[in-house]
């Protein structure tokens, strides 16, 4: 009996350690629920809820839904949650899961006060007067666009999705 | 079929080169790397918390411009960010000249990301959209006559109108982006603010056609519509 015991549990320390290598780096969960993917409705997801969902202006809380419980209530629901990888119903879902998610998830839902992305992308930002420069640069200029996966130590993170614009009614007075 | 077969092509060529200029090192004229900046997959949006000081300079003390928190037809206020430094971003104004650009405080904006790029190819009589750096669809579109033409460069959609006539000459949305007509100061009671819109013609999508404004089929702005955030940015070359 004692020595079924020891192999139960060997086999089940194996067994764990295959799951934990099977699991991506970033799908770990380092807060000690269960968190990252599941193959299941019934399993549980960590995920960060915004506060509020759209826009997460008042930060991110840590909660463990079940995986169709995150679907349905978050994945679907709230653009600015950060939720791993899972997955539901045979698909794999995943919402605002860039380096900058993964390093809010991985810090327990709390902005770390500077986030260093993984890209090392860089998009050339150069305009004709360089930094600092004023405004009114000449009539068809071609400058460049600040990328939010290019993110510089002390600028302010950017986490979320801008939003569909919304229409107002009223007639144009563009040059047609 | 030939003439769609060509524009994805061109597309497809673009994107290419777009992801060459990103792979290659920021070397070279200053003009010849804007002229092949590609769009980023994820561009930084700020939008107005409360009445924005704009500065000429990174650090000046005092501002040269204010924005009101809303613009005016009462939607948020956004700029596209061109440049960002701790505590700064240098933003896309949408005012003449056309390209103007100024400095905002971190804390008196709020920034988010948008994945979509809206590329207009004048020669090409074409507008692109990119999703992520991916391409979501092109169109045929009417562009700017040569005497009223389409002003190249960097902007960004700044409003977003639903017409009263879906029928009418501007289709069922209209979209003001932050550049303005070189030829026309007034037009419609309006400073000569270039739109991106449907229409009631047609015929005229794929041909310079246009006061300056950007003219896309009824079906793809409605699609548009649903899709784009305001501050999305809008390359025109």
């Amino acid at each position: 009996m004692f020595h079924d015991k020891r192999i139960a549990l060997a086999v089940l320390g194996v067994t764990t350690v295959a799951a934990a290598a099977a699991v991506p780096a970033f799908a770990k969960n380092p807060h000690g629920s269960s968190g990252g993917n599941s193959s299941n409705a019934q399993q549980h997801v960590t995920i960060c809820h915004a506060t509020p969902p759209d826009t997460a202006a008042n930060g991110y809380v840590r909660i463990s839904p079940s995986a169709s419980g995150v679907y349905h209530g978050h994945y679907r629901e709230h653009a600015a949650d950060i939720i791993p990888p899972f997955t539901y119903d045979g698909k794999t879902y995943s919402l605002n899961w860039d380096a900058t998610g993964q390093a809010i998830w991985n810090n327990g839902c709390v902005v770390p006060a500077t986030t260093t992305t993984a890209t090392t992308t860089t998009t050339t930002t150069t305009t004709s007067s360089g930094s600092g420069s004023s405004s009114g640069s000449s009539s068809g200029s071609s400058g460049g666009v600040a990328s939010a996966t290019e993110t510089k130590s002390g600028v302010k993170a950017v986490t979320h999705r801008a939003r569909p614009a919304r229409a107002k009614t009223g007639a144009a007075s563009f040059t047609g | 079929m030939r003439a769609r077969r060509g524009i994805a092509a061109a597309a497809s060529a673009s994107a290419l080169a777009a992801v060459l200029a990103i792979a290659a090192p920021a070397h070279g004229k200053a003009s010849a790397a804007t002229q092949r900046d590609p769009l980023p997959k994820r561009a930084v949006v700020a939008t107005a918390r409360g009445t924005v000081a704009v500065y000429k300079q990174l650090g000046a003390r005092r501002p040269f411009l204010h924005y009101q928190e809303r613009n005016g037809v009462g939607q948020p206020r956004v700029f596209l960010v061109a440049e960002r430094r701790p505590g700064w971003e240098k933003i896309y104004l949408p005012k003449r000249p056309d390209g103007s650009t100024g400095w905002v405080r971190d804390r008196s904006v709020t920034l988010t990301y948008d994945p979509y790029g809206v590329v207009v190819s004048l020669a090409r009589h074409s507008v692109t959209v990119y999703d992520n750096g991916r391409r979501l669809l092109t169109t045929k579109a009417g562009v700017g006559r040569s005497i009223t033409s389409t002003p190249k460069g960097t902007y960004f959609l700044v409003m977003l109108l639903k017409q009263p006539d879906p029928n009418g000459v501007y289709g069922p949305y209209a979209f003001g982006t932050s550049a303005f007509s070189n030829t026309l100061y007034h037009f419609g009671g309006g400073p000569g603010e270039i739109g991106l819109h449907g229409t009631d013609d047609p015929q005229g999508l794929g041909t310079n056609v246009s006061h300056g404004c950007i003219r896309v089929p009824n079906t793809v702005i409605q699609r548009l519509a649903r899709l784009l955030p305001l501050g999305t940015p809008v390359r025109i070359g």
